[in-house]
């Protein structure tokens, strides 16, 4: 009846030994090919090769900021943002609170997130997706507008943060994220909601 | 029809083998077995980076599997195996009266449950893909720069969780549907799905 276009099988429903071995042979040079392509564009395109962000520390960095709020990573913003958010006109109202530095101090604090910003971090994963997912004109002053941790967070319902006396604000990362400080992890594997320990059921 | 898919009754061709399922749907069926376990396992554990490589792999078989149902040897063709809701109904009717009539291909009832699994996973596999270019940043859709509103994003991960849900019932169901046609119809299908054919000897 119809015979196949390029397989020619017959049609009592069998391909004969000459098609088996060609076929065979398709899918050994396809599998050769294609372990050593996914091994090599990681090495070579510069795939991020770490989870999270860097963890990284500088001591000047946690005693001042750290001081009031968890000190985020630098890898969790690109540098425009530390940029605009350490100029000193924006640290004197800094979201509310006056979170003023001595000249010297404020120069450190700069250089170290600047130069471990999210986009010079590229061997992180996170660090990548943030840089990516923020268009060139746009410089985000809350690590919650970028668009990419905003997508993330998109469907936790209110009671969880909000409104969770134990959580309070998306800003309070490390409340929910159990390894984020110490590893700069935040895989929804080692994520603790304070008050929703089965958040992973709720949540659809 | 009947009698040009019934390979035990056809004249054999020189070096042919009475199959049942031809090499590439073995591969197929196999293949589909280890990187449906590897890509559900590696979403489960948030090992992101192999996850959408396994997604990549099972969308490629599911699509290969769909070009195969057109072109391959005539038991794999969607033709041989879609039945009319009567003889789908008949054959149930026979299941439970323990009398099933024998088909070389798929019986009507394995034939609904392959259609459903390939559905699952195309969209499964296609809900990955969209979210993936919406809330990570990677893959085909994202590197073509296709705009994906926080709707449909959304929409896509909520299907991507639950769907595989739903497969590993629809596994467990097709697992039992063999158990079951393994008993009644006296053939071994786990056989017939590992060599093509069940006999021990050709």
């Amino acid at each position: 009846m119809i015979s196949s276009p390029f397989l020619a099988v017959n049609n009592a429903g069998r391909m004969d030994i000459q098609q088996e071995n060609t076929l065979k042979k398709i899918i050994l040079l396809v599998a050769l090919w294609a372990i050593p392509a996914t091994a090599m564009a990681h090495d070579i395109l510069g795939f991020p090769r770490h989870k999270g962000v860097e963890p990284v520390v500088n001591k000047k960095y946690s005693s001042s900021c750290g001081e009031c709020h968890y000190a985020y990573h630098p890898g969790l913003l690109p540098s425009r943002s530390w940029k605009k958010l350490l100029e000193p006109k924006s640290l004197e109202n800094h979201f509310g609170d006056n979170a003023e530095l001595s000249e010297k101090d404020r120069l450190e604090v700069l250089a170290f997130l600047t130069e471990n910003a999210s986009e010079t971090t590229w061997h992180f994963k996170r660090s990548v997706k943030i840089t990516q997912s923020i268009p060139e004109d746009v410089t985000p002053l809350r690590i919650s507008e970028v668009p990419y941790i905003k997508k993330k967070h998109m469907e936790i319902p209110r009671e969880m943060v909000k409104d969770n006396p134990k959580v309070r604000s998306l800003a309070q990362c490390n409340k929910c994220h159990t390894e984020a400080v110490e590893k700069g992890q935040f895989s929804r594997t080692n994520v603790d909601i304070p008050n929703f320990r089965n958040w992973a059921d709720l949540i659809d | 029809m009947q009698e040009l898919i019934n390979p035990d009754e056809e004249g054999m061709m020189k070096g042919s083998t009475p199959m049942k399922w031809d090499l590439f749907v073995r591969i197929f069926h196999w293949s589909l077995v280890v990187m449906v376990t590897l890509a559900y396992l590696s979403g489960d554990f948030d090992i992101e980076a192999l996850h959408s490589w396994f997604g990549y792999v099972v969308m490629g078989l599911i699509t290969a599997r769909f070009i195969w149902g057109f072109i391959g040897s005539i038991n794999a063709r969607f033709r041989t195996f879609i039945y009319s809701p009567t003889e789908t109904m008949a054959y149930f009717a026979s299941m439970f009266r323990n009398a099933p009539k024998h088909y070389v291909s798929h019986n009507p009832a394995g034939a609904l449950m392959v259609f459903m699994l390939l559905i699952l996973l195309a969209m499964i596999t296609l809900s990955g893909l969209v979210y993936e270019g919406w809330g990570e940043y990677e893959g085909p859709l994202w590197q073509m720069h296709v705009m994906i509103s926080d709707q449909v994003g959304l929409l896509a991960k909520g299907i991507h969780r639950q769907l595989p849900e739903m497969l590993l019932f629809a596994v467990a169901m097709h697992v039992l549907g063999v158990i079951i046609a393994t008993i009644q119809h006296k053939e071994n299908f786990l056989r017939s799905m590992w060599y093509g054919h069940d006999k021990l000897k050709i």
